[in-house]
């Protein structure tokens, strides 16, 4: 009898063992940091709620855009643990009331910084760049400003799923010929987004 | 195990470097390159973008096509709507919001409609038959003016002659003193040549017959002086063919009691001596000189009868139009009397400057009316930049107190209005350059019809 429990308790013991073996081989297998040198292509999509435009006196008029949609592209390289740097393509579309459609495309330097908590990441980035806008008849560049965020879980090595958020600032801009600089206006702009995130 | 990672590869990092700048170079190109710019900005547009109606009068493509003129018509004690814009004539009974072809017209190019004398005008003479009329062409050219007493809907449609080698081309309202009803219209017309040195006369109390003043001064010079006379509105490029009369207006509430017409192309203003409705003689236009902003060009003009709107003083509006330094300005003159060449202009400064600072140079007044007493004066716009101002005018025109509230101008800013009419039921309809027809309710909201 002592001999069975001897042999229950070793077997328990080896059981238990093993699978404390197991998870910590899982969990090496499931997550680990970046490091420099590292590369992460990002796939976004989601709604894109406009939120209001301003003038530059500081004036709030309405954007009289639908709930919009939007999907993009972003590819950044880790410099440190924490810091990565790329840039990013989206578009964006939304329709006004009579049905024409704001288009906008934004092409973006980005820099992003991830808090870790495992095994969850949470991005704080920043971007910059220019907005291909488009609108009935027009068409033109304006700076863009954009800061993101997100929240990551890390399912395996190589991938990462999550959502975003990210406010877009555009900033349409005019010479004052033909468009006069009263017609100045800040497009302000918010997305959210299912992301997955692949790291290669 | 353990992921391997990669070690910092300054390599691909500038191999993947050099990638996208190169893309985003190439992206950047091809945008700059295909930027367009409309009439206003893009956020600007959309800020102020309102809900347009779909239409359901004139068919799929109602938004698409242009309208010149809106008149009402009485049938039996029922007003009805005809309006055109170079295709087929269009009905409606008032309210209804359902426009259909008037199928008696013959001809499927209808320039213009017009109707006299004048539904809902107490100045109207009376008596007067009311009289329905249309220059309407067919696919060949053949374009001739007709007019019609009576139902539209089931009577036939007359023909008006002219004198051989004349060929009628649109209709042109001659307004009252307050820019509202039409007293009169003239009639542009081409000879063989193209040119537009005939105009003829239709009035209430003689609907049907033609009446041709003989210019004074005026129409032989307008044809051959090739350096001041061009006409931008037809984009000829030929300064020889001279130009159609675009606006007209009387100082008086009917024809009647007028003194004066005021007739303009796009480079000139003449004047005719009126009396009892007709002109005091047989070669009553004279040329008025010392016009402001130069030589024109010039879209729109009316004369207004002070107090209307505010105005403190009578006299004549003209706006400038087309790409020029002087388009986009509006002036309020005097003419020192019919057959002298002495003029006076003050500039509307405060619409001038805010139509100047909105759209620079591209911009043309094409058009001047009337909505409802003392309250507004519209000028219009068209080059696709459509804006109507319109408001109050609280003091002397020169100074800088009009209202510019811009109504409606979100609304039509990539189209310009090109004509106005206040229907007896207080609708308001409003002839866009490419989109339709449009009215504003009594809540001041616009729908396509």
């Amino acid at each position: 009898m002592k001999k069975l429990r001897l042999f229950f308790v070793l077997f328990i013991s080896l059981l238990a063992g093993g699978v404390t073996s197991l998870f910590a081989q899982a969990e090496v297998l499931t997550y680990d940091h970046r490091v420099p040198g590292d590369r992460s292509m990002t796939i976004d999509l989601g709604p894109s709620f406009p939120l209001f435009i301003q003038d530059f006196s500081g004036n709030i008029g309405p954007t009289n855009l639908s709930l919009g949609a939007n999907i993009g592209l972003d590819i950044q390289f880790y410099l440190t643990n924490n810091f990565k740097l790329g840039g990013e393509l989206k578009g964006f579309a939304a329709g006004d009331p009579n049905n024409n459609l704001l288009f906008m495309v934004p092409i973006t330097l980005k820099a992003d910084y991830e808090f870790d908590f495992f095994p969850f990441t949470i991005p704080v980035g920043l971007g910059a760049g220019i907005c291909f806008n488009n609108y009935l008849a027009s068409t033109n560049i304006n700076p863009v400003l954009s800061p993101t965020t997100g929240f990551y879980w890390n399912a395996n090595t190589s991938w990462s799923f999550g959502v975003n958020l990210a406010y877009w600032m555009v900033f349409d801009l005019y010479s004052g010929n033909p468009i006069p600089t009263s017609q100045d206006r800040i497009g302000n702009f918010l997305e959210s987004n299912l992301a997955a995130v692949y790291h290669f | 195990m353990r992921k391997t990672f990669c070690a910092l590869n300054t390599n691909k990092i500038q191999r993947w470097g050099s990638r996208i700048a190169l893309a985003l170079t190439l992206g950047l190109v091809t945008l700059l390159s295909s930027c367009t710019y409309g009439a206003n900005g893009i956020f600007y547009s959309l800020e102020h973008v309102t809900k347009i109606a779909n239409g359901n009068g004139f068919g799929s493509n109602s938004k698409y096509i242009s309208i010149n003129s809106v008149v009402e018509y009485p049938v039996s004690g029922t007003s009805y709507y005809l309006a055109t814009g170079g295709a087929d004539l269009f009905w409606e009974k008032p309210g209804s919001d359902l426009w259909q072809n008037v199928g008696t017209l013959p001809g499927v190019h209808v320039a213009s409609v017009g109707e006299l004398p004048g539904v809902g005008n107490s100045n109207a003479p009376s008596g007067a038959t009311p009289t329905l009329y249309a220059v309407s062409g067919d696919d060949n050219g053949n374009s001739a003016l007709y007019y019609t007493q009576g139902d539209f809907h089931t009577g036939t449609w007359q023909k008006i002659s002219f004198p051989a080698g004349l060929t009628p081309v649109n209709l042109v309202p001659v307004l009252d003193s307050n820019a509202h009803f039409p007293v009169a219209y003239l009639v542009n017309t081409q000879n063989s040549t193209l040119d537009y040195q005939n105009v003829f006369l239709l009035t209430p109390s003689s609907p049907t017959t033609l009446t041709q003043p003989s210019p004074t001064q005026g129409y032989s010079l307008v044809t051959n002086n090739a350096t001041r006379f061009y006409d931008t509105n037809m984009n000829e490029s030929s300064p020889t063919l001279g130009s159609p009369v675009i606006a007209a207006s009387v100082d008086g509430a009917s024809l009647t009691s007028a003194t004066t017409m005021y007739v303009l192309n796009t480079g000139f203003l003449w004047t005719a001596s009126l009396s009892g409705g007709s002109f005091t003689s047989s070669a009553p236009f004279y040329l008025v000189s010392g016009l402001p902003g130069g030589n024109g060009p010039y879209g729109a003009m009316a004369y207004i009868a002070a107090p209307e709107a505010g105005l403190t003083t009578s006299g004549v509006l003209l706006g400038s139009s087309d790409n020029s330094l002087n388009g986009g300005n509006l002036w309020q003159g005097t003419v020192a009397g019919t057959g002298t060449a002495g003029a006076t202009w003050t500039t509307v400064n405060q619409l001038a400057s805010n139509a100047r600072n909105s759209y620079s140079y591209i911009f043309d007044f094409n058009t001047i009316a009337y909505k409802n007493t003392n309250t507004l004066f519209i000028g219009s716009v068209r080059s696709g930049m459509g804006q109507i101002y319109g408001g109050t005018f609280a003091g002397p025109p020169n100074s800088n107190t009009v209202d510019t509230n811009s109504w409606a101008s979100s609304l039509l800013e990539q189209y310009g209005v090109q004509s106005f009419f206040l229907g007896s039921d207080g609708e308001y309809f409003l002839g866009t350059y490419g989109f339709g027809l449009w009215v504003q309710a009594s809540d001041n909201t616009f729908s396509l019809q």
